[in-house]
């Protein structure tokens, strides 16, 4: 410790203040700890900042573009439709503020300190907190690390004023004519898919032999037929090798079949992942075990190796979901606060902002008969849903996974409007153990959406009312 | 030569239809009589029309104001010839569907109005039915084990307030519409009144609602009233609440002019044209119940629990039974009364699992008790309430306003009631609906998983308000 240095004390220290870390902060003060977080950059981190929030906004300007554009089909027409970019931008940097504003106000209002800096490990109970002027001892009783993760960059292809990531395929002032994505996962997807709305030329470039891994051919067939319908191609099996750099724009270099081709493109967006912020924490100074992937390893707690730290969020094992952060920040605070609470959830659900929209929790079809599980999956379309067809959009389905000997529901896939509002229910339905005979008695209200989840459970049991069997 | 059944049905709306196919699926030889087309009134003159209409409505709205979001037009116009059109093709869709589905079940449509017959030739109980055929053939006679009554409502009109086509309008007129008034009085602020006032708005119509009652949707909870009617206020809707209309003051000529007692004072209103909203009527007539035992009170045909009339092999399900007169509860009471015929021991419906929905912009849901109704119940109330203002996906759909309410019992920690309003609640509702069923207490809501970024959340976080751990507030 420097000389004249006086360290701060407080309870339990947060560091970093996205979904997972100020969630963490507002559940440990409301449970009456002393709580001081520290943030580098914006309160809110990547959700708010630079990822769901966003990357939201773009595809719903993007989704009013097309509608406009696509109505008059519905009897409403739309004359010289077009898009002021700088405005989406403008009204978007609106949003993400409006909501980080709510953060810090929610985070002062719970009494939490915000302090700005990089936090770096000095022992196991002592980090110090550095801005670009100044540096302060912090010693805390309990620590929750949830510094979040960032894209990684690959080797032969390095960031630059053309070569972006999400953050930077984001905040482009203008809607570019030509773009190749790298990587078919959800950002990728979503990303190119904005873009292709407003009616840039996208390719997308992915790896594996399907786009968004996890999800079964069926969905992913339906948000490849979406892309194409937006002028965007989808090359699977490619492997990109290398990005040139022109004067205006760029060539990728990619392999597939066997053979290298050449794309010119006016941006390219790097999507292949995420990796954690863990290495410039001093996490060894603390004696806290990572893996080789610099995961920090936790137990059901989400505590780490030392035993009054925590990790939560994309730091850890599993999906990087704000929603999984969020629940976790809330498990390791209520453990700080002396409560005995473990993460004991079936299912996290997650969502794809694609078009149509996807949505899964719990098991899928093939996840569980990987795990031996004989299971029923009942198929249900939007197509035989009259509010579906009211909404203009009755493209996709639902499929519920039971157990086969006793009804149980383990699972549910959705494609289609409104999917990633209608998994809360099936969230809901896992967790409280119910069956699909239960979903089918209850009785779900006419005409929406969720009725289509009423029937899925009918395909279930063999009977359904508005699908032949 | 007459055809017998074990079950016929009076009626192919909602209730009807899937009476029929659940009892096609147990075995049960079935026919189905209508008189005009299956769907009934849900799928021609109610639900999906209008929830079509409102889907032109709302994208004329919000096509409009794109230009806070970036997207401009130069100009945005409605085809009200097309709206209609688009409408009517997703009727003939789902009409097909139906007529499919009966083939498929292999149940009889008998395209006629039925009518029960007393004590007969054909059998020495009521229940025996004769089909005037719409193709005026002569009648034919069908003879069922088990009869069905699925007659539905129609629209209730007042004394001097009779439907004309021109100026004086119900739901089932308006649906037709050719061309989109200037202006319109809706009587009636009801969740019919309401959604058409919503919906007339967003087509730019100057609409003024008259309501009896001291709050529009005065079935839902009072803040989900104090809400719509602050939204429907901002959109340009007129509304007089504890508004008496006087229909003898009805003039009629180049457009309508009537008065209506609004707290104590005589008020004249003018427009267009009047869209009398006040409630339905269960129809009941001509059927042949006074050939039997079934007894009508308050012209809703009396059932037990199990839907059984007076005559305990004649059924009666639906609006002509009274109560909530939505379609999913025609259509589950159908199938109890149906499971009950096949000798099955259906669960009774418990009325407070119904979820509500009402399709205006915003939208509004509930199920359950209100906070009111709880109170009066006798329940020691708690209640949490959060806002979509702090839900990310809200402010990107540009509909922030709304919100939603819980309202739980303080000693078993029960959900009684959960009541929305704001964007795509009517989605939402299932989930409410479900942790209803499953007498979930909000922290067993607030503990599943609500993905980011979602309005579900929303959900996640009131639960959280209900014992004031909200996360976002």
């Amino acid at each position: 410790m420097v000389v004249g240095d006086f360290p701060i004390e407080t309870e339990t220290l947060v560091i970093g203040a996205g979904p997972g870390g100020y969630v963490a902060a507002i559940r440990a003060a409301q449970l009456g700890q002393k709580v001081t977080i520290v943030e580098k950059g914006t309160v809110g981190g990547v959700c708010l900042n630079v990822g769901c929030i966003p990357s939201k906004a773009l595809i719903s300007a993007g989704h009013r573009y097309e509608t406009a554009k696509q109505s008059d089909s519905i009897g409403i027409i739309a004359e010289n439709v077009k898009v002021d970019f700088s405005k989406v931008q403008e009204w978007k940097a609106s949003v993400v503020k409006k909501l980080t504003g709510g953060v810090e106000g929610l985070l002062k209002g719970n009494k939490v300190d915000i302090v700005r800096g990089e936090a770096y490990f000095v022992d196991a109970n002592t980090v110090r907190v550095m801005d670009e002027n100044s540096a302060q001892t912090y010693k805390f009783k309990n620590a929750i690390i949830a510094t979040g993760s960032r894209p990684i960059e690959l080797p032969s292809i390095k960031f630059s004023k053309r070569v972006l990531d999400s953050t930077g395929a984001l905040s482009l002032q203008e809607i570019p004519n030509k773009i190749v994505v790298i990587g078919g996962g959800y950002i990728g997807i979503e990303l190119g898919g904005a873009y292709a709305s407003f009616g840039s030329q996208v390719t997308i470039l992915e790896a594996a032999d399907d786009i968004l891994h996890g999800f079964e051919k069926q969905m992913t067939a339906l948000v490849k037929r979406n892309l194409k319908k937006k002028g965007a191609e989808i090359i699977t099996k490619a492997m990109a090798k290398g990005v040139a750099e022109k004067e205006n724009g760029v060539v990728v270099t990619y392999e597939a079949k066997g053979e290298e081709k050449n794309i010119e493109a006016d941006y390219v967006f790097v999507m292949v992942g995420r990796r954690p912020n863990t290495d410039e924490l001093g996490l060894e100074q603390a004696g806290i075990e990572v893996n080789e992937k610099g995961i920090i390893k936790t137990d059901k707690q989400c505590r780490t190796s030392v035993s009054n730290i925590f990790a939560i969020g994309d730091v850890v094992e599993g999906l990087d979901l704000a929603h999984k952060a969020s629940y976790e920040g809330k498990i390791a605070a209520e453990v700080i606060a002396g409560h005995n609470s473990e993460i004991d959830y079936l299912g996290i659900p997650s969502v794809v902002f694609s078009d149509p929209e996807l949505a899964s929790v719990g098991y899928t079809e093939s996840q569980a008969k990987e795990d031996g599980i004989e299971v029923i999956a009942a198929r249900f379309p939007f197509g035989a849903n009259g509010r579906a067809l009211s909404l203009n959009s009755s493209e996709g389905f639902m499929k519920l996974v039971t157990r086969k000997d006793d009804g149980l529901v383990i699972g549910a896939q959705i494609a289609g409007p409104s999917a990633s509002d209608m998994i809360a229910e099936l969230g809901l339905a896992i967790e409280a153990g119910m069956t699909a005979e239960d979903l089918a008695m209850t009785i779900h209200a006419h005409p929406t959406l969720g009725e289509i989840t009423m029937e899925a459970a009918e395909v279930a049991l063999g009977t359904p009312i508005h699908i032949l069997k | 030569m007459a055809q017998e059944y074990d079950l016929v049905i009076l009626g192919g709306g909602t209730g009807g239809y899937v009476a029929a196919i659940r009892a096609s699926q147990l075995g049960l030889k079935t026919a189905v009589i209508e008189k005009e087309k299956l769907g009934g009134t849900c799928l021609h003159k109610g639900c999906i029309p209008s929830k079509a209409l409102l889907r032109s409505a709302e994208v004329f709205a919000t096509a409009k104001r794109g230009e806070e979001f970036g997207v401009m037009a130069k100009e945005v116009s409605i085809n009200f010839g097309k709206v209609q059109e688009r409408k009517n093709k997703i009727v003939g869709q789902l009409y097909q569907g139906v007529q499919h589905l009966m083939k498929q079940g292999k149940i009889d449509v008998y395209k006629g109005t039925g009518r029960i017959l007393g004590p007969s030739i054909f059998s020495p109980m009521p229940g025996t039915i004769s089909v005037e055929m719409n193709n005026g053939e002569e009648n034919e006679i069908v003879i069922p084990k088990n009869v069905i009554i699925a007659t539905g409502s129609r629209p209730r009109t007042l004394p001097g307030l009779e439907p004309d086509r021109e100026f004086v309008l119900t739901s089932d007129e308006a649906l037709e519409m050719e061309f989109l008034p200037k202006s319109i009085i809706i009587l009636g602020g009801g969740i019919i009144g309401i959604e058409w006032a919503s919906m007339l708005s967003d087509f730019g119509v100057d609409v003024t609602v008259i309501e009896y009652a001291e709050r529009i949707i005065p079935t839902e909870d009072k803040e989900i009233s104090r809400e719509m009617h602050r939204q429907m206020k901002r959109k340009g809707v007129k509304i007089a609440t504890s508004a008496k209309v006087l229909p003898e003051t009805l003039q009629k000529g180049g457009g309508v002019i009537i008065s209506a007692e609004v707290k104590g004072v005589q008020k004249e209103f003018k427009a267009e044209k009047i869209l009398v909203s006040v409630g339905r009527l269960a129809n009941v007539e001509g059927i042949g119940l006074e050939n039997t035992e079934i007894q009508v009170e308050n012209g809703c045909i009396a059932v037990n629990e199990y839907f059984q009339t007076k005559e305990s092999h004649i059924y009666a399900i639906g609006d002509c039974i009274g109560g909530l007169q939505l379609a999913h509860v025609a259509a589950r009471e159908g199938i109890v009364a149906v499971e009950h015929i096949a000798g099955q021991n259906p669960s009774r419906i418990d009325y407070s699992l119904v979820s509500k929905c009402i399709y205006s912009n915003p939208e509004a849901a509930s199920v359950g008790f209100s906070e009111d109704e709880a109170k009066e119940k006798g329940y020691k109330v708690k209640v949490g309430k959060f806002s979509f203002r702090a839900i990310g996906k809200a402010l990107v759909f540009g509909e922030s306003d709304g919100f939603v309410k819980i309202v739980a019992d303080e000693e078993t920690d029960d959900i009684l009631g959960v009541h929305m309003i704001g964007p795509h609640v009517t989605d939402m509702i299932s989930e409410a609906g479900l942790a209803r069923v499953l007498d979930a207490s909000p922290w067993e809501v607030a503990h599943t998983i609500h993905p980011h970024p979602t309005l579900s959340e929303a959900i996640g976080e009131a639960a959280l308000a209900v014992d004031g751990k909200a996360i976002h507030s």
